[in-house]
């Protein structure tokens, strides 16, 4: 664990820019139970235009990056509710920048889908949260697992792109696991990332979408099982730090990229690290200060985050592997929030 | 170890060889810490911060690493031999004028 602690440390004193995400939108064409925060059909909070996006690409991002190294990733909200979209594909691809999204998949008709493709669309994520029952509980509405599905067939059958099916994992989830795993392999789905929700906010209240330490536990062996048995590229997402179940259950070890590699643009204008950050961890502002000059020489909480070894994180003996866990792990005030570690 | 040793040591090999030098057996984790002070909670309950005001949710918003050039060439070719990727430049049909 010593030697990618080092290898972080590197990465740290480079942080060369290699993803920058664009929260081009809060719209949204669902209201899941679990992302009642942020998403709304009207959020109140205009899109960001996009030759405001495109300026700070054009000025600040550029002329100090090579762009086929940069992958920009269109999120929300969810992005395919901007007409635009296909034309912010274009633009950016143009530009020389490889793109991706994340989508729940409802508004991905076969034309849409065509046109992104057309657009440059190189990698596309899509959420699906379960069987039929479970996932349409957690999305709030009939036709989303349908149409999820529908939007994982016609890509899957695509081969110019990288794609993979995201699923928040429930406590209903756990005990089908595996027979979920066997509908996507019947699919043609061969990458398929999870995570978890862990209880803050309205998901703290609501035990139909948290799971517990020991359901917690059996999904990190059912991925790490899934992986030795090698039929699908079964991972956990990027959320923490997970001990002994290092490198048995993704792909790499753990570290959080925010501010290191990955830099994003809030709908606001705000410049932080990625978007699953919710605190205000921002360093900047499109609109008020120079993009490049910002991931240069500010993001110093999300460089050496010896700040966060206070609470929980003092005396813990993991602290130089883990940094504190993920920044979206941090609340405003810069306390944790919660260890995937000391959950298992 | 000095850190460039430990990198060329990484590199040499590999980093599943390396991370099966550490892995651990999850419950090795779990030995109690002298320093840790034992916080009552639901024994199923994973213990977190009270955040009063904003309801708040982490979604995973990344994506994949897109597939390089040269392999979306060839699983273009091998599923549809006579189209180019979808954002290649298009052949420029030729100028009767020029000839």
């Amino acid at each position: 664990m010593g030697i990618f602690s080092d290898l972080h440390a590197a990465k740290v004193e480079e942080h060369r820019l290699d993803t920058l995400f664009w929260e081009c939108t809060l719209r949204c064409n669902l209201s899941c139970r679990h992302c009642g925060s942020d998403c709304r059909v009207d959020p109140g909070v205009a899109d960001m235009p996009l030759p405001d996006f495109l300026k700070v690409l054009d000025e600040e991002v550029t002329p100090h990056v090579d762009p086929s190294q940069v992958l920009i990733i269109f999120s929300g909200g969810e992005v395919l509710v901007r007409d635009d979209l296909e034309e912010a594909g274009r633009e950016v691809t143009r530009r020389g920048y490889p793109w991706g999204m994340v989508t729940n998949g409802m508004a991905l008709t076969e034309r849409r889908f065509r046109g992104l493709l057309d657009a440059g669309l190189r990698s596309i994520s899509v959420s699906l949260d379960g069987f039929e029952d479970e996932h349409n509980y957690i999305r709030g509405n009939p036709h989303s697992y349908d149409r999820a599905l529908q939007a994982i067939r016609m890509i899957v059958r695509e081969p110019s792109l990288a794609s993979d099916v995201v699923t928040c994992v429930t406590g209903a989830m756990i005990p089908q696991l595996e027979a979920f795993r066997d509908m996507l392999l019947a699919e043609g789905v061969s990458h398929w990332r999870l995570f978890s929700i862990f209880p803050m906010g309205r998901a703290k209240h609501d035990p139909t979408l948290r799971i517990t330490d020991e359901q917690f536990r059996t999904l990190m062996e059912f991925i790490r099982r899934t992986r030795r048995e090698g039929r699908i590229d079964a991972s956990y997402a990027c959320e923490g730090f997970l001990g002994g179940y290092e490198a048995e259950v993704r792909d790499h070890f753990y570290e959080c990229a925010a501010g290191v590699t990955v830099a994003s643009i809030r709908v606001d204008g705000a410049i932080s690290g990625c978007t699953s950050i919710r605190a205000n961890f921002h360093q900047g502002n499109i609109y008020r200060d120079r993009f490049w000059e910002v991931w240069e020489r500010r993001f110093a909480p999300f460089r050496d985050r010896e700040w966060m070894r206070t609470g929980a994180c003092a005396d813990c003996r993991m602290f130089r592997y883990c940094q504190g866990g993920g920044m979206h792990l941090r609340d405003d005030d810069g306390s944790l929030l919660y260890c995937h570690y000391k959950r298992l | 170890m000095n850190r460039k040793v430990k990198l060329a040591l990484a590199a040499l090999l590999g980093f599943s060889a390396a991370c099966s030098t550490v892995k651990q057996a999850p419950q090795a984790t779990k030995e109690p810490a002298a320093e840790e002070t034992p916080q009552p909670r639901d024994a199923d309950t994973a213990v977190v911060q009270e955040q009063p005001g904003r309801p708040r949710i982490v979604l995973m918003y990344g994506v994949r690493p897109p597939v390089s050039d040269s392999m979306r060439t060839k699983r273009l070719e091998q599923q549809r031999p006579d189209s180019l990727p979808p954002v290649a430049e298009q052949p420029v049909e030729e100028d009767p004028a020029a000839e």
